[in-house]
């Protein structure tokens, strides 16, 4: 039986390479897979404890968190097409209209 | 110990991937590593007995979402991407940063929960479904108009203006 911390901690990990993901990059499509990344590590987290807890609930969350994962995918890759339409290129960097 | 080594397979296979995803330059390979990155994950709901949700992770995630994404790479215009790169500067305070908070949660959270060995809850395809139409039936529903009202929104943002 695999001790639920090992789950855990690989789940933590996973989310933070997805921050440091947020942190490095600069192109708009792979922020928005470092996004999906972490939306992954807390389901499994979800999962894991689920399964400590003999809880179904948990599993039920994860469920609608990819449901919800989905629609944002739909609208957020179309924003980017949008972007990309618009700026002919997908860096953030390159996105200063409002002077941030 | 077989499901140990699964479990070590599935973490390395998903970390591995992960850091792909962060320092390749190519979009491309980035998908494709988020793409194991999901199957690896899919594993792991599997060692869980969450036999529903690895299905559905592979279904939806790998098969629909990471399709999706495949389709815009594929007509986004990367002409200005051949130097998109990591950014210099901060990249070794970030990562130094980041590594001293994964270690401290990690020895935080060390030795302090752990499973039961057996699995004595339902935790089948049934069960699910019998929680989703009866306690959570009014956030299924909702979820039933979320998706329907994002198709329209992405449909509306991505449409090709006629002026």
């Amino acid at each position: 039986m695999i001790p639920q911390t090992y789950y855990i901690s690989l789940s933590l990990l996973l989310f933070f390479i997805g921050v440091l993901g947020i942190f490095l990059r600069r192109n708009l499509l792979v922020l928005f897979m470092c996004i999906e990344l972490m939306l992954n590590s807390v389901n499994l987290a979800f999962v894991s404890f689920s399964r400590t807890f003999q809880n179904l609930q948990g599993q039920t969350f994860v469920f609608f968190v990819i449901t919800v994962a989905a629609a944002e995918a739909t609208v957020g890759l179309s924003i980017i097409l949008l972007v990309s339409r618009l700026r002919k290129s997908v860096e953030i960097d390159k996105l200063n209209t409002l002077k941030g | 110990m077989i499901e140990f080594g699964f479990f070590i397979f599935f973490a390395l296979m998903a970390i591995g991937s992960a850091l792909n995803l962060v320092l390749q330059r190519n979009p491309i390979y980035s998908a494709l590593s988020l793409i194991i990155v999901i199957a690896s994950m899919g594993g792991l709901f599997l060692l869980q007995h969450a036999t529903f949700l690895a299905v559905l992770q592979i279904v939806v995630y790998a098969g629909a979402i990471m399709a999706l994404f495949l389709f815009v790479i594929m007509m986004v215009d990367f002409e200005e991407e051949a130097h998109s790169s990591v950014s210099g500067g901060r990249t070794t305070i970030v990562l130094l940063i980041l590594l001293a908070i994964t270690g401290g949660c990690i020895w935080a959270i060390t030795g302090s929960l752990s499973a039961p060995e057996l699995l004595t809850a339902d935790f089948s395809v049934k069960a699910i479904s019998k929680g989703l139409f009866t306690t959570y039936v009014f956030p299924f529903e909702a979820i039933a108009v979320l998706i329907i009202s994002s198709v329209i929104g992405a449909l509306y943002i991505a449409r090709k203006e006629e002026a």
